[in-house]
């Protein structure tokens, strides 16, 4: 039987994250991937011959910049792109464009309220702040609240007294971004409803929430992450999509001596009385290891490759009861030249960063509720980059690749299915929309693919397609996710760890869960202590 | 003498029932109060009026599902003619089939109902209902007393800490885990987990979102189920109706303040607190110019009328100006009084529910369309609703063997697309379409009616944006946020400057509770915890 | 666009003549205004741009409050030389200008900044600053009061929203008038000399604080005796049409003693002057992502600024705790010793570290480097060993070595 230190399940980048970093601690680590090759998996992204989409590139999260140094993964093909955050474009033919230099921002801001283009100082350094709190925490596992020592209780007396030891205005300055609606956070700054809707359709990607509802202020500083100008954050996106990132840390992988191998797909976990230790294949292959990682969600994790019995009951329950929401689509159009938008001024750096046609919180409201309600969404919240602006092997010279995620669709409709009809509906629908923005636009379409949730499931693994194993509201983040009292890592089966995004930190950041696991068992695997040490063990 | 020249020692700008509640205390206490009323009636939404000839009802609010037991003690309220007709009341979810539910499933009976409609919910719900007053217990001591003041309350804040942990500590592991993801979340979340019935999930969700700008899917629902509780549980567990409607209430404090040295005036509105150069209060000025001087004010107005209108944001520092520029006070409602020959007939509804309140709530998808419906500006297609009949309970306020039923429906857009005036008609035939799925016979027994608009509940209630809590009861609006930055209790820019009304800790409800608290931190020389 | 400094008996026609006489240099070939999209330049230019790029043979230009400015026109040295010997005019048409007008302007301001607003004569200029709830500056500046209800606030940022904030309940105005108005600083031993050829004596003979109408080749000017380089000087301030005549007219008539000074002279004389800038030594409170940066007055040394007793104005509760309570936090001057320029910015008290250093500079009169540092209070206790760790560039290497530092009187020189 085969052996090796860690075995990880499921070659997305949390896995590979995981596998890279403890093989460059020297550890023998094994990726046992379901799907087929990177390479292939690209080709079969082709919507029209000569266009290739990089499939399903949705954002997924911040992109850490020591995440990747630590993994060495510019030497292995990584190119990430810093692109100026992108324009909203409204049905007046206004825009707001995102700049990352704090004075241009400012100076878009006063092309639509003067006072707003003052208000943005503070809003950017609250921002900051609190993205610098995430920061921290993002790279820490997570204590249960629950399980109390006495001096934990100690500290809590003291963390309180110290709370309130604080100023008022300071205690609601520190509450409010995670308490308030996007909507009155926002408009708590601002009066543009231009501007509010810009940042809002920034931060609500891949979300299941609306503006309106509470609480979700807590979305806004994500994007703040890693960023330190005054300005909108930029756009952080791996060149050639989240699939490039996959394959840069796959080489780091294996540049470190790991192996990862394709079309392996795991259905059960090797068991040494209670502890897990190791897996077995659909092949009836067993393969060893000290410890096991999986990076499918937290369903598939489970659920999916252990007896419900040997689980807590209540566990099991919760699992079932993780909100894993599919909220969109994604849009992929081989265009036979680049685009005209009449409204925009020529030559915008803030276009490279792509196009959004938010509407108003209003109408982001309103497509959330229809959301809710399973219906095909009126007016999505469309979300357009041009992906062929930045690396132009994607298509053929002089053609260009739309890339629009569509926000607010449904998984499923509540009075159906997403039949050939409605996907059709729902194209048209985007497309009528991008014709008034673009005239000329359908012209230009030489083929197009729509991914619908259902869809990016089948491709992904990923439950309900939801793009970040898990969604973000505040009762399934930090000490909630996956499940309270089950927060760290290594869930109610020792020795198997959730590595996926369904674990902390969830889609705030790539890779993040595999690293800090990784970063976890190199305290406990080196006989540490245990605790969390950024930094160890040597970089390949 | 003139009036304005006797000396008081304090003065309340609102005879709403926080107002007279503040005020009642204090006289009891001794102090002269006098209480500015605009209207020329008190009790402001706590009224009970005409609601056609000879049919009096709760015009506005019609129900006392927290009124603190403590209050009518300590005030001695019987003494002054208060009266409760019924303390228990039940809560009635209506099912088209007739087979309802009554809450709380305590007796034997009610039970056996839920039983009947889930025997996997009828064995959840016991632990539930525990789990949710654990919770509802941790909360309760923050809304019995006075929040420590910020930057100040330390050692307070220790003791308090110190007691909120050692009750968390005991609620044992589970309780505890499920306490951080309960807090944030949507009561449906909370109620999908547990249970199945749509009726039992609907009727336990309509406490969570009535009166407020929620849908039971909304992120922080669950918590405003909890805080109901909460205050259910300090006013002493159970629902109440008083004799003569609920401007009984109301009056009964008038006549106390009235026998006391203070005095209540109405008509007489208040356009502008005095402040002194050194930044204290000295009174009020009529909108007639009339002048009243007291060094104590307290203001049962909401928030934002308080501090920007009346006192003016000259005084506030801009953190304090852009706070009350945002807070928001949304949950519009609308009431429907109906004026009926008889008793409405329900099939499946026993004789003593009647004195219930009912609840019109299939499922939480009908109430989450309302809410949303709402937000559009719309009318919902199936209203949400709860109804007393307080005839019921006061059978003098009807000509003999006939009643009134009063409606009140939340998710009702402030604004409605194409204007309420010419919509009113569509919106109460709807309403009364919907009533009568239950009560079939109700249109032949309907007699007469009134509906109050939310607009024409803010005008005549003196209700901003026709939401009864004077502020969303949401999660950044609660607690020390009510409305915190210091304009609560005397610790603002002004000295001597108290909020009184449910815009301040601890909230709307018909509770009383922020006048009682607001006259406790007077009688107690300001800026301390009680 | 020009509004304030139309005196109400002013005549036009005579400043459209005196205007063609001067051949200025054609300002659409620098024009750069409102029309120009924000992402196409990174700061404006001030409206002596033209003028400034004619002068600035070295074509280093800095960024400023948004607008760009010559960081040295010719060499550091001479218009260190002119600052601080001659005089020399500097471009301060970059400031924030705010009008405040109306009947309750001066209980606005009152509210707004805490100094005591009511002292403020027509035509009085004093040093003002406005902090928030917790006591923290927000920002400060100049305030001018032109007329009984008619103020003009300069600063460095862009606080409208607070302003306006504030202003809520007051029956006043504000509006921004930065573009509208062009300020030249006249600065330097000879610069009352000049004042006095140019204005007349009335203006040289202004006390500190003090401001006056005058009158340029028909251009009205408003001249004051306030200077942000804490040195010997004026401030002109003229409609931005008119500016680049009046810059242009005094450097041709006093080629001989006056000459322009760039950004970086002007910074190193207001570091030897011991003054502390907003946004460089210390940072505004809607700024500071750490709060830790924001400051009191009083932290700054400006406590006399600060009226407690004069009724209640924004912050005023949190500042009469922090005087009581001391400043935790004290901006010094600093003296390195070591005979070449050297950057540093840690200051240590022997092996501790007692704070930083946030402008630092090397001063040819006093052959040092100079610094403002913001230390903490109880370390000042110790008279001596300071120290900073420093990096000394050589002609190819960069050397690092621990000089010892000293505190120095402010001003240094």
């Amino acid at each position: 039987m085969e052996r090796y230190d860690v075995v990880v399940i499921g070659g997305g980048v949390n896995g590979l994250a995981a596998a890279a970093r403890l093989a460059q601690s020297g550890f023998a680590v094994l990726v046992l991937e379901r799907g087929e090759q990177p390479e292939a998996a690209a080709l079969a992204g082709e919507i029209v011959p000569g266009f290739k989409a990089p499939p399903f590139s949705l954002p997924g999260g911040y992109l850490d910049p020591n995440f990747v140094c630590a993994l060495g993964l510019g030497r292995h093909g990584l190119r990430a792109l810093r692109l100026d955050g992108g324009i909203s474009l409204f049905d007046d033919g206004r825009y707001v464009a995102s700049y990352t230099d704090a004075g241009v921002m400012t100076r878009e801001i006063q092309r639509h309220n003067k006072r707003d283009a003052s208000a943005w100082t503070r809003f950017a350094r609250d921002m900051q702040r609190q993205a610098r709190r995430l920061e921290k925490r993002i790279l820490e596992e997570q204590q249960d609240p629950a399980r109390r020592s006495p001096a934990a209780i100690r500290k809590l007396v003291q963390d309180v007294r110290a709370l309130m030891l604080k100023p008022a205005h300071e205690l609601h300055d520190e509450a409010r971004v995670w308490l308030q609606s996007m909507e009155t956070f926002l408009d708590g700054y601002f009066r543009s409803d231009h501007l509010k809707a810009h940042i809002a359709s920034a931060a609500l990607p891949g979300h299941a929430q609306g503006p309106c509802g509470q609480t979700t202020a807590a979305l806004l500083p994500l994007l703040w992450i890693g960023e330190r100008s005054g300005g909108m954050p930029a756009r952080l996106l791996p060149q050639g999509g989240l699939p490039a990132l996959t394959k840069a840390i796959a080489n780091a992988l294996k540049a470190a001596g790991g192996d990862i191998r394709f079309g392996a797909e795991v259905v059960d976990v090797r068991m040494e009385g209670r502890k897990a230790a190791g897996v077995v294949l659909s092949d009836d292959t067993e393969i060893a290891a000290r410890c096991v990682l999986s990076d499918l969600d937290v369903k598939h994790s489970y659920l999916g490759l252990f007896n419900w019995s040997s689980l807590p009951k209540r566990y099991v329950e919760e699992i079932g009861h993780f909100r894993t929401e599919g909220v969109t689509a994604q849009l992929d159009l081989a265009l036979s030249s680049f685009p005209d938008f009449p409204d925009l001024p020529r030559g915008c750096p803030a276009l490279a960063g792509g196009l959004r046609l938010p509407g108003f919180l209003d109408d982001m409201e309103w497509g959330f509720d229809d959301w809710q309600d399973h219906t095909p969404p009126r007016r999505p919240l469309i979300d357009m980059t041009f992906p062929s602006l930045a690396d132009p092997s994607l298509a053929p010279a002089g053609k260009h690749l739309a890339s629009i995620t569509l926000h607010y669709v449904p998984y499923e409709l509540h009075d159906g299915s997403w039949s050939g009809a409605r996907r059709a509906e729902l194209v048209q629908l985007v497309l009528k929309k991008l014709e008034t923005v673009s005239p000329g636009f359908i012209e230009r379409i030489e083929g197009y693919r729509l991914a619908l949730p259902r869809d990016i499931e089948e491709e992904t693994g990923h439950t309900h397609g939801d793009p970040f194993a898990g969604q973000m509201n505040l009762d399934q983040l930090f000490f909630n996710r996956p499940v309270p009292g089950f927060a760290a890592y290594e869930g109610p089966v020792e020795n198997f760890y959730l590595c996926s995004a369904s674990a902390h930190p969830g889609g705030a950041g790539l890779g993040i869960a595999g690293y800090n696991v990784a970063e976890k068992l190199l305290g406990s695997l080196n006989g540490g202590s245990g605790l969390f040490r950024r930094g160890k063990g040597a970089a390949a | 003498m003139m009036e304005h020249d006797l000396a008081y020692d304090a003065i309340v700008i609102g005879a709403g029932h926080n107002g007279l509640v503040a005020a009642a205390y204090l006289a009891e206490a001794g102090k002269r109060v006098l209480v500015l009323e605009a209207e020329s009636e008190v009790g402001g939404a706590a009224v009970t009026a005409e609601i056609a000839p000879d049919y009096m009802s709760s015009a506005g609010a019609h129900l006392l599902y927290a009124w603190p037991q403590r209050i009518e003690k300590d005030l001695k309220l019987a003494k002054h003619g208060f009266e409760m007709a019924s303390r228990d009341m039940v809560t009635v979810a209506l099912d088209k089939d007739g087979k309802h539910l009554v809450l709380p499933a305590s007796s034997r009976a009610d039970i056996a109902r839920l039983k009947d409609r889930s025997p996997r919910d009828a064995e959840a719900y016991g632990p539930f209902m525990k789990r949710v007053q654990r919770y509802a217990g941790l909360l309760q001591p923050l809304l019995e007393k006075g929040l420590p003041v910020p930057g100040e309350g330390a050692k307070q804040a220790a003791t308090d800490a110190l007691s909120f942990i050692w009750r968390f500590e005991k609620m044992g592991e589970e309780d505890r885990q499920e306490l951080g993801r309960f807090l944030p979340a949507s009561m449906a979340q909370v109620l999908d987990r547990t249970f199945e019935d749509p009726l039992l999930k609907a009727a336990l969700a309509m406490d969570a979102t009535l009166g407020h700008h929620m849908g039971p899917k909304s992120p922080g629902s669950a918590y405003q189920y909890i805080y109901r509780l909460a205050q259910q549980n300090i006013a002493g567990g159970k629902m109440g109706y008083p004799a003569g409607g609920i401007g009984a209430l109301p009056q009964a404090l008038a006549r106390l303040i009235g026998e006391s040295e203070g005095r209540v005036r109405t008509n007489s509105q208040v356009r502008h607190i005095l402040v002194s150069d050194s930044g204290e209060t000295e009174g009020v000025v009529l909108t007639d110019g009339t002048k009243f001087h007291a060094p104590i004010v307290l203001s049962s107005l909401d928030p934002r009328r308080t501090y920007l209108d009346l006192l003016g944001a000259a005084h506030l520092a801009p953190e304090q100006t852009r706070r009350l520029g945002g807070w928001r006070m949304q949950g519009a409602c609308a009431k429907i009084n109906l004026a009926l020959e008889g008793l409405p007939i329900i099939e499946g509804l026993e004789e003593r529910e009647y004195g219930g309140r009912w609840l019109i709530a299939p499922d939480m998808t009908a109430m989450e369309r309302a809410f949303v419906a709402a937000k559009r500006h719309e009318l919902a297609v199936e209203p949400i609703m709860e109804i007393v009949l307080p005839s019921y309970h006061d059978p003098r306020a009807a000509p003999p063997g006939h009643h009134t039923m009063s409606i009140l429906l939340p998710h009702v857009p402030y604004d409605l697309n194409g204007g309420w005036d010419a919509r009113r008609d569509e919106f109460t035939k709807r309403v009364v379409d919907a009533v009568a799925v239950y009560a079939p016979d109700i249109k032949l027994k309907l007699i007469a009616g009134e509906i109050l608009t939310p607009p024409e509940i803010e005008r005549r209630f003196g209700v901003p944006g026709a939401g009864w809590h004077q502020g969303d009861m949401s999660l950044d609006q609660t607690l020390l946020f009510r409305p915190g930055y210091g304009l609560s209790h005397d610790d603002g820019p002004v000295r001597g400057l108290y909020l009184c009304g449910s815009g301040t800790h601890p909230g709307g409800g018909l509770t009383g509770e922020p006048g009682r608290l607001a006259a406790a931190h007077v009688l107690e020389g300001g800026r301390t915890h009680v | 666009m020009s509004n304030i400094l139309v005196r109400p008996d002013f005549e036009n026609e005579h400043r459209n003549e005196a205007l063609e006489k001067y051949d200025a240099p054609r300002a659409d070939l620098f024009e750069a205004g409102r029309d120009v999209l924000p992402f196409e330049m990174q700061a404006e230019p001030t409206c002596l741009h033209s003028f400034a790029a004619m002068s600035c043979r070295t074509n280093e230009w800095a960024s400023w409050n948004g607008y760009t400015t010559p960081q040295t026109y010719v060499s550091l040295a001479s218009e260190y030389e002119a600052l601080h010997a001659q005089a020399a005019l500097a471009d301060m048409s970059w400031l924030t200008k705010y009008r405040i007008s109306g009947p309750q302007a001066e209980e606005f301001l009152q509210k707004l900044v805490t100094r005591n607003v009511t002292a403020l004569p027509v035509h009085g200029a004093a040093r003002v600053f406005f902090c928030d709830m917790g006591g923290k500056i927000v920002g400060e500046g100049v305030l001018f009061r032109l007329e009984e209800e008619d103020y003009r606030l300069t600063v460095e940022g862009n606080h409208l929203d607070w302003l306006d904030a504030t202003a809520e309940g007051f029956n006043c105005a504000v509006e921004d008038i930065s573009g509208t108005l062009g300020c030249i600083a006249l600065s330097g031993p000879q610069a009352a000399s000049i004042a006095r050829q140019r204005f007349g004596d009335a203006v040289a003979g202004l006390p500190a604080g003090r401001a006056l109408w005058a009158e340029l080749h028909a251009a009205p000017v408003y001249i004051s005796r306030t200077g942000s380089l804490g040195q010997e000087g004026f401030e002109i301030w003229v409609d931005a049409e008119d500016a680049p005549v009046i810059w242009g007219s005094l450097l041709r008539h006093h080629k001989e003693m006056l000459r322009p000074a760039g950004l970086a002279a002007c910074e190193l004389r207001r570091l030897e002057r011991g003054i502390a800038r907003f946004g460089r030594d210390y940072f505004g409170a809607e700024c500071a992502v750490d709060p830790d940066a924001a400051r009191t007055p009083y932290e700054l040394g400006a406590g006399a600024c600060v009226d407690l007793e004069k009724g209640p104005f924004n912050g005023r509760a949190a500042l009469a705790k922090a005087k009581e309570k001391g400043a935790q936090w004290s901006l010094v001057a600093l003296e390195v010793s070591g005979g070449e320029p050297a950057r540093f910015a840690a200051v240590y008290c022997g092996d501790d570290r007692a704070g930083s250093a946030t402008s630092i500079g090397w001063s040819p009169v006093l052959c040092a480097n100079i610094a403002l540092a913001t230390i903490r209070t109880e370390t000042l206790a110790a008279d001596e060993g300071f120290n900073v760790h420093a990096e000394i560039p050589g002609e190819v290497t960069v050397r690092r070595a621990r000089l010892p530092a000293k505190i120095a009187r402010r001003p240094l020189f």
